[in-house]
């Protein structure tokens, strides 16, 4: 168990990071490029909205897990169940089968790659986020089916 | 065709052959235990215990082990492995 702990003291300190990078970066853009948007066709416009909006999705998630793991060390039993929850081997079994941190990684990279591809051209921004979503849903169905199967 | 068929059934046969059926359940029942209670004990969650039980999923060697030792008795006392032999 202490190593399971050490491990969610790194994802903690991991996904803190990550928000103070998040905030940072939305504080840039609507503090320093005050005139992002003005003028813009409704396209650009939707996916500076959408970078944001991803950005404060993504802070509000990890605060979320980062409270959920402080309360989880702070119980043993809690801490236990939380351990066998992650390392249950039907769910693991699952995740593996329904793509597993595979899709995750391809979405964030697809997901970066459209962010900037749209600077270029608003089309590839609308292609790669509809693959994104589209790679999400059948990840999620297949999961939510094998949950059922199994 | 017909051949096909009787493959294909035997096939099938064998696939749910690997779901074994457990007497889990029933030792569970006598040492009064719920699911959650097994699973916190070996190290897994409430729901593969149910699916387990249902015989929907094979618990690995490993936890097919610890399942055993929990309850103090020999791998094949606690699953029925006789559907595998047949095969």
């Amino acid at each position: 168990m202490e190593n399971y702990k050490k491990t969610l003291i790194k994802r903690i300190f991991m996904m803190t990071m990550a928000i103070i990078a998040a905030v940072i970066i939305l504080v840039f853009s609507s503090v320093i490029l005050t005139n992002e948007g003005e003028g813009e066709t409704f396209s650009e416009g939707m996916m500076a909205g959408f970078r944001n909006g991803l950005l404060v999705a993504m802070i509000f998630g990890f605060t979320v897990y980062i409270i959920k793991y402080r309360k989880v060390m702070n119980d043993d039993k809690q801490l236990r169940l939380a351990y066998n929850r992650e390392n249950d081997e039907r769910r693991q079994q699952i995740k593996l089968k329904a793509g597993g941190n595979l899709v995750i990684i391809n979405a964030v990279i697809l997901l970066f790659a459209g962010i900037v591809g749209g600077y270029f051209n608003v089309v590839i921004f609308y292609s790669v986020i509809g693959c994104v979503v589209f790679q999400l849903l059948v990840s999620a169905v297949i999961k939510l089916y094998l949950l059922k199967k199994y | 065709m017909q051949s096909l068929l009787y493959y294909f059934c035997k096939a099938r046969i064998a696939y749910r052959g690997d779901l074994l059926k457990t007497k889990i359940k029933e030792l569970r029942k006598e040492r009064r235990m719920s699911q959650a209670d097994l699973a916190f004990e070996v190290g897994t969650t409430r729901q593969t215990i149910t699916s387990i039980e249902t015989e929907k999923y094979t618990a690995s060697l490993v936890l097919a082990y610890k399942i055993a030792k929990y309850f103090g008795k020999q791998i094949e006392e606690v699953f029925d492995f006789s559907a595998v032999e047949d095969l």
